[in-house]
């Protein structure tokens, strides 16, 4: 009589039922099996991956020429022609927009990758090795720290001049800092894990260890950073190209698109509006799918 | 303690020191000729030279650095504007105040409303209220500052004239600038908040707390308040250094005449005394302002009072033992 | 039925998440006598605690659920009561001392306002009043009552575990409920402790629930014993029955493990095989898979708690069946 049957038990029994194979559980399947529960995510998922195909596939989706002026539609409002209006010089803004995509996006890629690779080693490194290479890199680190990223950008692009590779060296030496904080942070965790603790007593190669162990598990975290670093550096870069300093027109930026309707903003609004919307969905998807990713890997974080 | 904050007070210099090489190193690396710059394009070149001579601009990057130091040190001297020809010191001091004013504003903005939306979705966890308060958090880190700088704009500037869309003559002109930094930080304290809120609401001591029979409201205010608020102290920090770098760019679209702004022109123009006075004025307020926050800390957790002290103590014994051993 | 303080029927809890449903207590039933002290014996997961945190009413929200019986204290059905009626028991009737000392105690308030805390959530008193009952307290857990302005992080674990007894004790509960308050302690402590219990235990008269998975410490300690396995109380008896007359396989099999200062032996008795997983019962015995004694008809019944003499209670199909010859 010590069993006691409840309807939650029979809802599991079901949906244990329902799954016909025993699948074999990875930490990285877990991940997945919480992040498709998690509807936020989902929807940040399915808008990352939209937003890639317009970035892909611009030159099909776009009507026009992103560059292409025509002086007889000039300051059009929204309409048929043209779905989000055209600017002064008669550019039609939804093609402006569906390539503005195609370079946010490969920029704010190549940002990260060169974030990860230049900080985020820096970091893997300070946090395996620890002593004077970890107090060396880190107090390095804080020198930087001290500047604010968007300055620090800002004066290499001066430095620099404007450009694609400027940007993307710019945005990778001022988020170095906030980059090897996190993924030292990332392997100092697993780092003290005990199953690393023990492969070090049995004589695991350094190498074979970052490879092996230290990355993997820290593999999760890093993710995560990954995915929020994208919408970072797309607001740093649109940031800095409304203000001036960044990219150069007639790159359709979507920082850069929004500068160019400052000056109408009282009259044709439209004109901003609807680049400011592409970086909000943007910056919004990122940080959904981050988020989603962060409960996914890290569960006891929510 | 006071040991302790001189300690970190001594840490300036090296991080001072650091700011300052890696601007100098930036701007000798800067196309142009800064004398150039001064004299304009009308000038012979024998006047930039002679220029270039009283600059120090032909001595070796390191002796030109050394100089800049040594100006600093000695004379309170962070270089003259290009531009202007003004001491640097003199043409940031007035600006520090109202951009004090704008990011003082703008984190008490943030932290208030973060801090709010953080312990109401720690306590509604899971419910739909949690979900809003995330997404409308999210949605505010996702959209750059200048963005919803413009937005305000458009809505209470150019559609309501109810603020005015940039400048400072008048007290509202503070309110756009602050609210956009401010609204921007808000999703990273209430992150915050809220998990360490959770986190502290499971410990085990607000099970004590629940078996002493306390209501669940005091077990927020009295129990749980204090210890979740530590990590959101520390991460005023680190959102400050985000938000004077929200500043540089609203103050930009704002037209406020602040040390970001500037900064930002400085940066363009190439105005290099400029920018390395600002950046090392920034670095300063934000090291001291850290060290504020760490101090404040201590007050909040009577478990580091002891540990900083005992830490001091153990130094000094392992510096005694050492010297004995030597 | 007027001098039983506690009486547990037919209580069931269960755990319930998204993904299972764990059983943690099964259809126990028990009673206490007034100034009992009564010893919950049984492994890790066995369910003591659960039991203990649904008589606080503290299981964990949305997550723990008590699906099925009663919970009387002093007559009244704990479960039945208001949130608001259930706070005005804990701390003042029924108290709880946790496992852990070293969590425990809220690590920014003073021990002396957390034991204040308690006196002036339950008796009607001047914050000042309180502090100096307060202070009284830590007197009578062996502290230097002007130790009140001090942090739990000054104090070591023993120190602490004796605030939280203070804190415990402070309103006077009727009921304690110690949940293995010595097993994150040094062995030392762990006497000291005891026996400080003991002495307090005697001038209040307060009835206990001691929950531990040590023997020894519940033959020094207690009155009555209950043996839980699996979430069941699968023997329950007088400490004098239970110690000198185990009837379950289990407890015997409990014994025998016990390392003897006599006998020479080179390795201690194990009991074989591992506890049913929580979120699978069988629906037979669920002692069955590493007992010395099954028979065949313990697969097909889960047997009945019997009571093979005046209040020894065991629940094992062997028993049930000579009974029933």
């Amino acid at each position: 009589m010590a069993k006691m049957y409840t309807p939650e038990m029979e809802k599991i029994a079901k949906k244990k039922a329902r799954r016909k194979k025993p699948i074999n559980s990875t930490p990285a399947y877990e991940a997945w099996k919480r992040f498709r529960r998690n509807k936020t995510a989902i929807v940040g998922l399915v808008m990352v991956c939209i937003l890639v195909l317009i970035a892909l596939f611009a030159n099909f989706i776009a009507p026009y020429d992103y560059q292409a002026q025509d002086y007889t539609a000039m300051m059009q409002k929204p309409n048929a022609a043209h779905l989000f209006g055209t600017d002064q010089f008669g550019r039609d803004i939804f093609s402006r927009c569906v390539y503005g995509a195609r370079y946010s996006l490969f920029i704010a890629l190549f940002c990260t990758i060169a974030a990860l690779f230049s900080g985020g080693l820096l970091g893997i490194l300070a946090g395996y090795f620890g002593g004077i290479v970890d107090t060396v890199i880190m107090r390095v680190m804080d020198i930087f720290q001290s500047i604010p990223m968007i300055m620090m950008a800002m004066c290499i692009v001066s430095v620099l001049g404007n450009g694609i590779p400027q940007l993307v060296a710019a945005v990778m030496f001022a988020s170095m800092p906030t980059m090897a904080r996190n993924n030292r942070a990332a392997i100092l965790r697993v780092r003290g894990c005990d199953y690393i603790e023990s492969s070090e007593a049995i004589g695991v190669s350094q190498i074979k260890m970052i490879i092996k162990h230290m990355i993997p598990n820290a593999a999760g975290v890093m993710i995560i950073y990954f995915v929020g670093f994208l919408a970072v550096s797309i607001m740093m870069m649109s940031s800095m190209s409304y203000i001036g300093v960044g990219l150069a027109a007639p790159t359709p930026e979507w920082g850069l698109i929004l500068n160019d309707g400052k000056a109408y903003m009282t009259s044709s609004p439209y004109m901003m509006f609807f680049p400011a919307l592409m970086i909000m969905i943007t910056c919004f998807a990122f940080n959904l799918l981050g988020d989603g990713l962060r409960d996914a890997f890290d569960p006891k974080s929510k | 303690m006071i040991k302790y904050i001189i300690k970190r007070i001594l840490y300036l210099i090296p991080i001072m020191l650091g700011v300052s090489a890696i601007i100098f190193i930036l701007k000798t690396f800067t196309p142009g000729d800064p004398a150039r710059v001064i004299l304009g394009n009308d000038a012979t070149q024998e006047q930039v030279d002679a220029k270039r001579e009283e600059l120090g601009l032909n001595d070796p990057v390191i002796i030109q650095y050394g100089n800049y130091i040594k100006g600093i040190v000695t004379r309170g001297d962070f270089g003259d504007s290009y531009r202007t020809g003004n001491p640097v010191l003199s043409e940031i001091l007035p600006r520090l105040k109202t951009s004090g004013l704008i990011t003082l504003g703008a984190v008490a903005i943030g932290a208030v409303i973060g801090v709010l939306l953080g312990i109401i979705s720690a306590l509604r966890k899971y419910t739909w209220v949690d979900s809003l308060v995330l997404v409308i958090s999210m949605f505010f880190q996702s959209v750059p500052e200048f963005v919803v700088a413009l937005v305000l704009i458009f809505i209470f500037a150019v559609n309501y004239h109810l603020l005015p869309s940039s400048g400072i003559e008048t007290a509202s002109g503070y309110i756009l600038p602050m609210l956009c930094i401010g609204l921007s930080s808000v999703a990273s304290y209430t992150r915050i908040t809220r998990s360490s809120m959770l986190e502290v609401l499971s410990e085990d001591y607000i099970r004590t707390a629940k078996a002493k029979g306390q209501t669940d409201s005091n077990i927020t205010k009295h129990h749980a308040l204090r210890n979740a608020m530590i990590p959101v102290a520390q991460s005023i920090g680190t959102n400050l250094g985000n938000s004077i770098g929200g500043a540089m760019v609203l103050e930009t679209v704002f037209g406020v005449p602040g040390v970001g702004k500037y900064i930002v022109d400085s940066i363009t123009q190439r105005n290099y005394p400029s920018v390395l006075g600002g950046a090392l004025i920034i670095a300063m307020v934000l090291t001291i302002i850290n060290l504020l926050v760490d101090i404040s800390f201590i007050l909040i957790d009577p478990r580091l009072k002891s540990t900083i002290i005992a830490g001091g103590k153990k130094s000094k014994k392992v510096k005694e033992t050492a010297a004995k051993a030597a | 039925m007027d001098e039983n303080i506690l009486d547990i029927e037919d209580l069931v809890v269960h755990y319930e998440t998204e993904d299972e449903v764990v059983e943690a207590v099964n259809n126990i039933k028990l009673t206490m006598k007034k100034g009992e002290i009564l010893g919950l014996v049984g492994e890790t997961g066995a369910g003591k605690t659960t039991t203990a945190l649904a008589i606080m009413g503290l299981l964990p929200e949305r997550v723990g659920a008590i699906k099925k019986g009663k919970i009387k204290f002093e007559g009244e059905n704990l479960l039945e009561k208001s949130k608001r009626e259930m706070r005005a028991v804990r701390g003042k009737k029924i108290s709880m001392i946790f496992q852990d000392p070293m969590t425990a105690l809220n690590p920014v308030k003073t021990v002396g306002d957390q034991i204040a805390e308690v006196i002036l959530l339950h008796d009607k008193c001047s914050k000042v009043e309180a502090l100096k009952r307060a202070q009284d307290m830590l007197a009578l857990v062996g502290i230097v009552p002007e130790r009140y302005k001090d942090y739990p992080h000054q104090f070591s674990g023993g120190m602490k575990q004796r605030i939280v007894i203070a804190i415990a004790l402070a309103c006077e509960p009727d009921l304690l409920i110690a949940d293995e308050p010595t097993t994150a302690l040094d062995v030392t402590i762990q006497a000291q402790i005891l026996d400080m219990m003991r002495a307090l235990q005697k001038k209040n008269n307060t009835s206990t629930i001691l929950i531990t998975h040590d023997l020894g410490v519940v033959a020094e300690m207690c009155d009555h014993c209950a043996v839980m396995y699996a979430g069941e109380i699968v023997e329950y008896g007088t400490l004098e029955e239970i110690f000198d007359n185990p009837k379950h396989p289990y407890t015997k099999a409990l014994y025998k493990s016990i390392p003897s200062l006599d006998k020479d032996v080179d390795r201690l008795h194990v009991i074989p095989g591992m506890v049913c997983d929580p979120s699978d019962l069988p629906s037979h015995c669920s002692f069955y898979d590493r007992c010395d004694e099954k028979c065949d008809a313990c697969k097909l019944h889960d047997p009945l708690p019997y009571e093979i003499k005046d209040g020894h209670v065991v629940k094992c199909l062997k028993y049930q069946a000579r009974e029933e010859e």
